[in-house]
């Protein structure tokens, strides 16, 4: 019988439904039956939201410009040369 | 992406032009990558050029076992992992923060959404998150960044940090905890 520790151990891995089904039926059993791990389980949702909210930053104008400038700089491309 | 294939192909036989394709399609997620990983827009811009002029040089060497965006995701991430390292190393480290100009890149809402309270609350979530990202340690970040912000699998981010995927699983959950207790303490709640 797992501890509540080795639960929330599992807990990041089930959110992201990586568990095998023996794992996932357990972690699931167990999470009806402690309030503790399910605040756990809740907190870590709520942490993997805020990540999943940033917004994405948009590149500069110029970006690709001066990556391929970059690259023109290096001369042709080595299968070539 | 699937069309990847065919315009790697053209980089291989010498088309600058197939490149630039690759280029303009995954900027914006690398950029992103580099851009969580080091807390620093312009270090981001760096990085996403430096990674492309390595990749468009080793590109006969890609084999096509994995997806082009994941072997470039590897190449951000290791460059972003160095330029961390050189940061750290010459004890200049600026804060790891979004200041009030890069926090203002790209973040430009729809006209007319959210009202001008709501934005300076959401943006003081997002530098809270970005913050506490900067507190990790780069192993810890590096999963994070590449799964809960850009969205890869397991096995993608194992191939990308050269690890196994249990690491990544051990990885994320420590990562999670630490970023969850940090939140608590910079937001007040989650």
């Amino acid at each position: 019988m797992m501890g509540c520790s080795k639960f929330r151990e599992q807990l990041s891995a089930y959110l992201d439904g990586e568990l095998g089904a023996d794992e996932t039926g357990q972690t699931e059993a167990h999470l009806k039956a402690c309030a503790q791990c399910s605040a756990e389980l809740d907190d870590l949702r709520k942490a993997v939201a805020h990540l999943n909210s940033l917004e994405p930053v948009d590149p500069p104008p110029w970006l690709t410009q001066r990556v391929m400038a970059g690259i023109k700089s290096e001369g042709p491309n080595p299968v070539n040369s | 992406m699937d069309d990847d294939r065919g315009l790697v192909a053209l980089c291989q036989k010498g088309d600058v032009e197939a490149f630039e394709q690759l280029v303009i399609r995954h900027q914006k997620k690398m950029l992103n990558i580099a851009f969580r990983m080091t807390g620093s827009y312009d270090d981001a811009c760096d990085i996403v050029q430096d990674a492309f002029v390595s990749a468009y040089k080793e590109i006969r060497r890609f084999e096509g076992r994995s997806q082009f965006s994941t072997w470039l995701g590897t190449i951000v991430v290791n460059l972003s992992r160095n330029r961390l390292k050189q940061v750290q190393a010459s004890r200049n480290r600026r804060e790891v923060s979004i200041n009030a100009e890069e926090g203002e890149v790209g973040i430009d809402p729809p006209s007319g959404e959210p009202s001008a309270l709501e934005m300076m609350e959401k943006r003081d979530i997002q530098r809270g998150v970005q913050e506490c990202i900067g507190k990790l340690d780069m192993d810890f970040r590096a999963v994070v960044v590449l799964r809960d912000i850009q969205g890869y699998a397991y096995n993608e981010i194992g191939e990308m940090l050269k690890v196994a995927e249990g690491t990544v699983k051990s990885r994320l959950f420590r990562a999670r905890e630490m970023l969850k207790n940090c939140l608590k303490k910079t937001l007040g709640v989650l």
